[in-house]
C-alpha cells in the first residue's frame, strides 16, 4: 500500500489494484490484505453475501484507484444525544441504529434522485457508519461512508450531483473524485476495522453494483481517537454549514431503503441493523423532514415528511 | 373528459387539470369523478392514505396532460401465460413480484404502491435488455397493468410509464411518452376499477414526486375479473419471456403495497404469493430476479443474473 496524506494531516493510501478477473475465494489471506479486499468471512450467509458482491465471474467487478479532494462547504457531525429508547429523534440523523461491540458492517441501498425543496443549496449524506452516537459513548468520532447528494436550485432550474465520500470523524470528509454515481444506481458499502474496539485503521469498500467499478480506501483514525465500535448505523443525515453552523436543507429524497444491514460484532455473532432503534429528523422549525424506520431486521427506511420542491 | 382515440381504436381518456384548491372531501362525488379524481374511500386506513397522496397531488405537483404511443417493436400478443410451478413460491418467465388473491365473494377495486426507479445496466454479453415494474389488477385471461419500463441499448437508456390491458385476444403496451422518468426518481402508482370484478373501466395515477408532476388515464379494457392485485418487477407480459433479456437492475423495493376489495377490505402482502423469473420459467430455472416480502407492505426484488 501506498500511503498518501492529505491537507489537513488526513493519513489515507493506495492499496495495489487486484488483477480483472482476481477470485478472492482462491487467493491467500495476504493478496486479500494486499488488495485491501476484506478477509474471507467463515459465517455461511455472510460468506454467500460475499460471492455476490466480490466475486462475479460473468462480470468482475473492475478495480479502480482512488482519487481524493477534501469536502468543503459542508460538515457532518455526531449525533448529540439520544432522548429515547426506541425512537431517536434529533436535528440531523433519521435511519436506524444498533449498539454492541462491532468490528464490521455492511449494507447496500439504492442511490435516489432529488428534488430542490428550496432556492439555492440542500444536501443529503446517505452513508453507514460505526459510531458517533453522543449517548452511547463520548468519544466523539465515527468511521464512515456512502455518498453526499447536492441539489442547487435557481428558480426552475436544479443542478444535482452524487459524490462517494469516507471520513473518519472529526477529520474532514473525503471526496472520491473519480468514483461515478449515479441516481438510480445500488451501492454496497463495507466497513472493516482492524479489530473492533480501539482499532485506528480500517478500510472502506465500495462497490457500484450497476456500473461494474469498486475500490477499497485505507483509513486511519484522527490523531487522539480509536474507533470504539460500540454503534453501528444507516443514516440519510442532513448537513451542516461549517460557516454559519446552521443545517443546510434537506432535498426531496423520496425514500432509501437500506438492504443487508448487517454489523458484525468482535466476537463473529451477527446483528441485523433493523434490531436496534430508528431515528427520526426535525428541521429547526421542528417539522419532522426524515423518517428512519427499521422494517425488518436487515432492512432500514428512511422516508423524507418534508415539503415536496414547490 | 378528452376522448382519444390511437391507432387501432385504442380509447383513452384526459382529464383536466384539478384546481390547486379543490378538495375532494368536501366535493361532490360527481366533481371527483370529473376530474378524475379517486372515489373517496371507505376504509378509515385507506381513506389516509388517500388524504396524503391526494392532497400533495393536488397542492404540490403539477399536472401533467398526457401524450401516448403505442409502444413499437415488440410483440403485440400475449406470451404463452406464466408458467407457475408453486405454491408458495412460483416460477415465472417473465415475472417476479407478489401477487395476493382477494377473498371469495370479493374483488379488487383499487391497488397502489410506491418505488424508486433504479437504473439498469446491460447484462454480460448483450446488446439489448429490458425491464419493467408494475402493479396490476388481474386474474384469469385478463390483466390491466400499469408503471415504468426500461429498454437498455447501445448505452442509451429509455424510461417511459406504460399501461397494458390484455386479454388472449387484444392487448397493446401504451406509453405515457411527455411525463419526465429518471432512474433514482420516487415514484407512486395507483390502480382505480370501476368497480372490481366485471370492470371494463379504470383510472392509472402516475405520480413522480421526484420532480413533482402527476397525470392519470382513462383506460378501457377486456371484463376483468379483478381476483388478483399484483406487484411485478420483470417483462411485462406483452413483452413475452426471455430471462437472458432482463436488464441487470440491481433491486427494487415496493412500499406502501395495499390493495382495497369492494368488501371494502384492505389486503397487504400479509398473504402473498411470490413469483420469481426463472431462466426457463420452471422452477428448476436459475432465479434471475427474487422476490422477498420484507413486510406487510414492502416487498424486495433483486437481480441475481
Amino acid at each position: 500500500m501506498k500511503h498518501i496524506t492529505l491537507d489537513g494531516g488526513i493519513r489515507t493510501g493506495i492499496f495495489k489494484l487486484p488483477p480483472l478477473g482476481f477470485d478472492p475465494f482462491k487467493a491467500s489471506a495476504a493478496d486479500l490484505k494486499m488488495y485491501g479486499l476484506p478477509q474471507l468471512p467463515t459465517d455461511p450467509g455472510l460468506l454467500a453475501r460475499y460471492r455476490r458482491v466480490f466475486h462475479r465471474p460473468s462480470s468482475p467487478i473492475k478495480w479502480i484507484e482512488p482519487q481524493f479532494t477534501l469536502a468543503r462547504g459542508w460538515a457532518r457531525r455526531p449525533r448529540p444525544k439520544r432522548v429515547a429508547l426506541a425512537t431517536e429523534e434529533g436535528t440531523s440523523w433519521s435511519g436506524g441504529i444498533v449498539a454492541g461491540a462491532f468490528r464490521w458492517m455492511m449494507g447496500d441501498w439504492i442511490v435516489p434522485n432529488v428534488g430542490a425543496v428550496v432556492d439555492g443549496r440542500s444536501m443529503c449524506g446517505v452513508w453507514i457508519g460505526l459510531d458517533g452516537d453522543g449517548q452511547m459513548q463520548d468519544g466523539q468520532q465515527v468511521f464512515q461512508a456512502g455518498v453526499i447528494i447536492t441539489a442547487n436550485r435557481s428558480g426552475n432550474s436544479v443542478q444535482t450531483s452524487f459524490q462517494a465520500f469516507w471520513e473518519w470523524f472529526p477529520d474532514d470528509a473525503v471526496i472520491i473524485s473519480n468514483f461515478e454515481v449515479n441516481p438510480g444506481d445500488l451501492l454496497t458499502l463495507v466497513l472493516c476495522s482492524a479489530q473492533g474496539t480501539g482499532s485506528t485503521e480500517g478500510t472502506a469498500f465500495f462497490a457500484n453494483r450497476t456500473t461494474g467499478f469498486g475500490l477499497a480506501v485505507p483509513m486511519f483514525a484522527p490523531a487522539g481517537t480509536a474507533l470504539r465500535g460500540a454503534t453501528a448505523e444507516w443514516i440519510v443525515e442532513m448537513l451542516t454549514d461549517p460557516k454559519t453552523n446552521q443545517l443546510i436543507a434537506l432535498p426531496d429524497y423520496g425514500e432509501v431503503f437500506f438492504s443487508e444491514c448487517i454489523a458484525v460484532s468482535t466476537d463473529g455473532s451477527i446483528v441485523g441493523g433493523g434490531t436496534g432503534n430508528n431515528y427520526v429528523a426535525f428541521d429547526t422549525q421542528g417539522n419532522l423532514v426524515s423518517q428512519g424506520q427499521l422494517i425488518a431486521p436487515t432492512v432500514v427506511q428512511c422516508l423524507y415528511t418534508g415539503d415536496p420542491p414547490a | 373528459m378528452k376522448q382519444i382515440t390511437l391507432d387501432g381504436g385504442i380509447k383513452v381518456g384526459v382529464f383536466r387539470k384539478t384546481p390547486a384548491d379543490f378538495d375532494p372531501f368536501t366535493a361532490s362525488p360527481a366533481e371527483v369523478r370529473a376530474y378524475g379524481l379517486p372515489a373517496l374511500p371507505d376504509h378509515t386506513r385507506h381513506r389516509e392514505r388517500y388524504r396524503r397522496l391526494v392532497t400533495r397531488m393536488l397542492r404540490r405537483s403539477n399536472f401533467v396532460e398526457p401524450q401516448f404511443r403505442i409502444h413499437p417493436g415488440l410483440p403485440t400478443v400475449p406470451a404463452g401465460g406464466v408458467v407457475l410451478a408453486g405454491p408458495p413460491t412460483w416460477a415465472s418467465p417473465n415475472t417476479s413480484g407478489a401477487f395476493i388473491t382477494a377473498p371469495a365473494g370479493s374483488s379488487f377495486r383499487w391497488m397502489e404502491s410506491d418505488w424508486v426507479v433504479p437504473s439498469v445496466s446491460l447484462p454480460a454479453g448483450r446488446s439489448e435488455s429490458f425491464f419493467a415494474t408494475w402493479i396490476g389488477i388481474g386474474g384469469g385471461d385478463s390483466a390491466l397493468q400499469a408503471g415504468f419500463h426500461a429498454s437498455v441499448s447501445s448505452g442509451q437508456t429509455q424510461l417511459y410509464a406504460f399501461w397494458e390491458w390484455l386479454s388472449p385476444q387484444t392487448g397493446h403496451i401504451l406509453d405515457v411518452t411527455n411525463l419526465t422518468v429518471r432512474p433514482g426518481d420516487f415514484l407512486s402508482v395507483i390502480l382505480c376499477t370501476s368497480q372490481g370484478a366485471g370492470s371494463t373501466d379504470a383510472t392509472i395515477y402516475f405520480m413522480n414526486w421526484t420532480n413533482s408532476s402527476h397525470t392519470a388515464v382513462a383506460v378501457q379494457g377486456p371484463v376483468l375479473l379483478a381476483t388478483t392485485a399484483q406487484w411485478g418487477a420483470g417483462f411485462p407480459f406483452l413483452w413475452g419471456g426471455n430471462a437472458g433479456l432482463l436488464a441487470d437492475y440491481g433491486q427494487v423495493f415496493f412500499s406502501e403495497c395495499e390493495a382495497v376489495t369492494t368488501a371494502p377490505e384492505l389486503l397487504n402482502l400479509g398473504s402473498a404469493d411470490l413469483v420469481n423469473l426463472t431462466s426457463d420459467g420452471s422452477a428448476n430455472g436459475a432465479v434471475v430476479s427474487e422476490s422477498r416480502v420484507i413486510s406487510d407492505t414492502v416487498l424486495q426484488c433483486l437481480y441475481l443474473g
